[in-house]
């Protein structure tokens, strides 16, 4: 960290944002004491995916795609996979693809616990970290033991539906490789019940954390499903009235370069509102523009918290994530209960030229995927559009509007504000492509 | 030293490049006939899985790359708690590292009473084809002072008292 002392300019230099997943650097600038520029810079070197997606196969691509993420690697196996079966059209039966959403519950449950009780609660409380929480009291040491065990369970589902834990390797264009046994599915349940009941207590426990007031007119971005709460399909609709199928997404959206970051930024194509096209995704948008397709369970617990919903405070979205813990745990419950063992792991398929777009929910809000393959099945074009990404417009809008309160503030307490803001957006900057450095300019 | 049982003997780290070391060890071990019934085998990739492998009870033996400034292939052996454990491998917003695990894991409740952990000196921790030469012939030796360790017939305390490593 340094810091220039001349008395109109003033540099803080935050040598790493913690607990953020990849690399990355933050610069505030002020001059004469106003805000002039944010940037949020990710300088984790592009990673090319896209690019080393043209010329395979299109069934090697949702194991490939799973490799950009240690966290949420089932959410780029789903939106490959659902984009590249759209091509051919393939249409699963209804057993197959509730297994693919039972997967996607591991993941939500897995990667909301490490978020909320690892990364996100010490902020509220003010501990460093997850480890000084645990060591401060015997209490909040249970807390962080039912994080982990809460995350163990998710972990769980997808090992045994995906293959292994991380990286899973069943997934394929059509379907599965192989099929769980009813036993292997049965031995879940007992924890996931555990899970359930720690999931509840989660929520209640999130609802209780002190929120900074900071609301602002968000539009927030979700998918919505006829008639159950997205994970793997529906259409991208916003509190703003836009409602259009995934295959519209690029003439909506649009990503382009900015100079101070390796990571490409999103934003509307028309922007609609005072935001200038940013948008916010993940678990807040989810339940803003969803509580109505959550079980009755989860509904009562949202209820229960006393926050009111749909809500325009970031900070609350770790109660959104928490909720979506007890969807995905109750949601997984559902589905064990009526499995049976699919008769075929996968349907059949004709390779075709074409292009294909899906849109899924990863943990952290939507991720667009988009394929172009020849008549043999070979991958031409590949774009693929995290959900960081698409934050990261709001992400710097946040920060302009906090950055006027970091004026007289120490470094070390300026950073760690500006920090909680970015947290709230549980941002991936791997895969974004991409640590976080806070740098404050005062000039 | 009789180590207490049961004994846990954890790899940490990726299949590639340099760090595919403890893999090496991992899979010789479990390879090895008349493996113990109380010594188990594990392979983690990083600090959080280390955290499910523990419960409270007998004896780890950690195995982790390490970038100290000494010869490629040098094995380190250090007694926990030790300042250089805190070396071993770069920190990572995806998981915690080893040292935090270890910390985690004792406010937990979770920590063995003793642990012992060997990091090896290696040429690179960047991902690549294959690991160094130098590096893998210390695979041999480290897997016969695990032996050794767990036979009770190590006459080693500890092999690098001081500080070591740097960080990374």
């Amino acid at each position: 960290m340094t810091q220039a002392t001349d008395k109109a300019t003033r540099t803080i230099t935050v040598q790493a944002l913690a607990r953020v997943e990849g690399e990355g650097a933050l610069t505030i600038r002020f001059r004469d004491g106003q805000v002039e520029r944010v940037e949020l810079r990710i300088y984790e070197p592009p990673r090319f995916y896209e690019a080393f997606l043209r010329g395979r196969a299109a069934a090697e691509v949702p194991d490939i795609t799973a490799r950009i993420c240690g966290i949420c690697p089932v959410a780029y196996q789903m939106s490959s996979v659902h984009a590249l079966e759209n091509i051919p059209g393939v249409v699963l039966p209804p057993e197959l693809r509730a297994l693919r959403r039972l997967l996607y519950c591991g993941e939500w449950i897995e990667s909301h616990a490490l978020h909320i009780y690892m990364l996100h609660a010490p902020d509220f409380l003010g501990f460093e970290s997850a480890i000084a929480m645990a060591q401060a009291s015997p209490t909040y040491a249970d807390i962080v033991r039912r994080g982990l065990r809460i995350k163990k369970a998710g972990n769980s589902l997808i090992n045994v539906i995906g293959g292994r834990e991380v990286h899973p390797v069943n997934v394929r264009l059509g379907g599965f490789y192989r099929i769980p046994r009813a036993n292997e599915m049965a031995g879940l349940v007992e924890e996931l019940k555990w899970a359930r009941e720690a999931a509840l207590q989660t929520v209640r426990w999130c609802a209780t954390l002190p929120f900074p007031d900071f609301e602002d007119d968000y539009e927030f971005v979700a998918l919505r499903h006829s008639d159950e709460y997205p994970m793997n399909e529906g259409r991208l609709v916003s509190n703003r009235g836009l409602d259009i199928a995934p295959e519209e997404y690029p003439d909506h959206f649009i990503e382009y370069q900015v100079p101070h970051s390796n990571a490409l930024q999103s934003r509307r194509r028309f922007p609609c509102g005072a935001d200038d096209g940013a948008y916010f995704v993940g678990p807040l948008a989810r339940w803003n523009l969803n509580a109505d397709r959550a079980p009755a369970l989860v509904r009562e617990a949202a209820a229960a918290t006393g926050i009111p919903f749909p809500n325009r405070n970031p900070y609350t979205s770790i109660v959104a994530r928490s909720l979506e813990v007890l969807l995905a745990v109750e949601e997984a419950l559902r589905l064990l209960h009526q499995y049976q063992p699919p008769p075929r792991p996968a349907v059949d398929y004709l390779a075709r030229a074409g292009v294909g777009h899906a849109i899924t929910e990863a943990p952290r809000g939507i991720l667009y995927h988009r394929y172009e393959t020849d008549a043999a099945g070979v991958i031409r074009n590949a774009t693929i559009i995290p959900p960081t990404s698409q934050n990261q417009r709001q992400m710097e809008r946040d920060l302009k509007r906090l950055a006027p309160t970091l004026g007289e503030l120490s470094n070390e307490e300026a950073a760690l504000k500006a920090e909680r803001v970015i947290r709230n957006y549980d941002p991936c900057i791997s895969c974004a492509t991409h640590f976080l450095k806070l740098k404050v300019e005062r000039r | 030293m009789n180590w207490p049982r049961p004994i846990r003997i954890v790899g940490v780290g990726s299949p590639l490049g340099d760090d595919a070391l403890a893999w090496e060890v991992v899979r010789n071990l479990r390879q090895r006939q008349g493996l113990p019934s109380d010594v188990e085998v594990y392979m983690v990739e990083g600090g959080q899985r280390l955290l499910d492998r523990l419960d409270g009870r007998g004896t780890l033996f950690l195995i982790d790359a390490l970038v100290a400034g000494t010869r490629p292939g040098t094995i380190h052996r250090f007694v926990w708690p030790h300042p250089s454990i805190e070396a071993l491998r770069p920190g990572s917003t995806h998981d915690l590292r080893p040292a935090e695990a270890l910390r985690l894991a004792e406010a937990l409740g979770i920590a063995p009473p003793h642990i012992v952990v060997f990091g090896i000196e290696v040429e690179s921790l960047a991902p690549q084809a294959g690991p160094n030469p130098s590096v893998m012939a210390a695979v041999p030796e480290l897997v016969q002072r695990l032996v050794q360790e767990w036979q009770g017939s190590s006459t080693i305390e500890e092999d690098s008292p001081e500080p070591i490593g740097r960080e990374h």
